[in-house]
């Protein structure tokens, strides 16, 4: 008699802890997808951000030209930038001040030797041509057309 | 005689019908993938790209987009890294192909995450509210490696995998998978929600895929990426 009723018992515990036991797995797959959504907020911003600017058509080779977004990712933290022309402005600005005389920009874009040897020989037409070359880059609605351009004044 | 030729009619209908045809036979995966992470190093990163998997060719290829264009590729046990046409890096790597959710998918193998083909053996399978909950076990030298992985499944689609310590007492990791499409058979998720424990903090990378398209032939060459000297 003693043995049934333990038997019982046994039966009815795990009868109740089955499902009990079933709970604490189905509990494994709650998950707060609002926390998560709230962590990488700033990540969805810039992901939409770059869907209305997207990068270059063909990302296995070099940009267009130097100042595409794209190219600024790595310098500019996670959060959207805003207006690439102005964080590129800002960069631009930086490198007028402290290499005035050195044609960086025209390496970058692409000319002859010619046309380097004439801006380091005069420092960049004495500054002029540099700070005019960051300013037509800055503003020209076409700055393909300075890619590859052999002309000492590429404008 | 009739009766035949309707009969064979069917018969040819049901052998030609899409859904299985395409299920069975889909070779190639093609999708835009954006990923967001909040890293163990407390840093947000955000990678953008398009990935290409050719299950018959086995190469792995991910062009990104951003934050720098460049291309990894991964195939048989090596891992190569590609940026303006030239070879940055190149290194050997455990072969992954064959356990990448898009060979799994391609191979219809998705539902148990590939674990069949592993030394994990199921457990226990219990039905709680609307999630079938699934226990596998690690047998042979895997016990001493990895813990068990509890899986749930939603409507017969993966829903979520739940991945413990080797002691099988704390939770390392979680995956959810989200916002299924049916690309006539082949059925993959959207989003996948992957989070990590450590130092009872939690760690998050959301992978989403959009445009996703199978047997692509418009980008031959992607799925047979040559390595650049």
């Amino acid at each position: 008699m003693t043995h049934i009723k333990a038997f019982l018992i046994l039966g009815m515990c795990i009868l109740v802890g089955l499902p009990a036991a079933g709970k604490d797995q189905a509990s494994l797959f709650v998950w707060d997808e609002t926390a998560v959504d709230s962590a990488l907020q700033e990540l969805n911003q810039l992901d939409e951000w770059l869907e209305t600017h997207p990068g270059p058509s063909d990302p296995g080779t070099k940009f267009d030209h130097p100042y595409h977004p794209a190219s600024l990712a790595g310098t500019l933290p996670f959060e959207p930038y805003k207006d690439f022309k102005l964080a590129s402005s800002m960069a631009f600005g930086e490198y007028i001040l402290l290499f005035w005389w050195f044609p960086l920009h025209r390496i970058y874009l692409g000319t002859t030797n010619q046309t380097l040897a004439a801006y380091i020989l005069t420092c960049g037409g004495c500054g002029f041509i540099t700070l005019i070359d960051a300013i037509v880059l800055l503003i020209d609605e076409e700055p393909q057309r300075f890619v590859d351009n052999p002309q000492f004044i590429m404008w | 005689m009739r009766g035949h030729f309707i009969f064979m009619v069917l018969l040819l209908a049901g052998l030609c019908y899409p859904g299985t045809a395409m299920s069975q036979y889909a070779y190639r995966f093609k999708a835009k993938f954006t990923i967001k992470e909040k890293t163990l190093q407390d840093k947000l990163q955000l990678t953008k790209g398009t990935v290409y998997y050719d299950k018959n060719i086995g190469k792995l290829v991910y062009r990104i987009s951003f934050p720098e264009p460049a291309t990894l590729m991964i195939a048989d046990t090596n891992y190569y890294l590609i940026q303006y046409d030239s070879l940055m890096e190149k290194r050997a790597v455990p072969a992954i192909g064959e356990y990448t959710l898009f060979h799994q998918g391609l191979s219809g193998n998705l539902q148990h995450y590939g674990l069949e083909e592993t030394p994990y053996k199921i457990a226990s399978v219990s039905q709680e509210d609307d999630m079938v909950i699934t226990t596998w076990i690690p047998e042979g030298n895997l016990k001493k490696l990895m813990g068990k992985i509890v899986m749930s499944h939603k409507q017969k689609q993966l829903y979520g995998i739940v991945f413990f310590d080797k002691k099988g007492k704390k939770v390392i990791r979680k995956l959810f998978f989200k916002d299924y499409v049916n690309l006539d058979g082949f059925i993959f998720p959207q989003e996948i929600v992957q989070i990590t424990y450590r130092d009872e903090e939690e760690y998050y990378k959301v992978t989403t895929f959009k445009e996703i398209a199978i047997d692509d032939k418009s980008e031959n060459g992607m799925y047979d990426l040559n390595v650049p000297d």
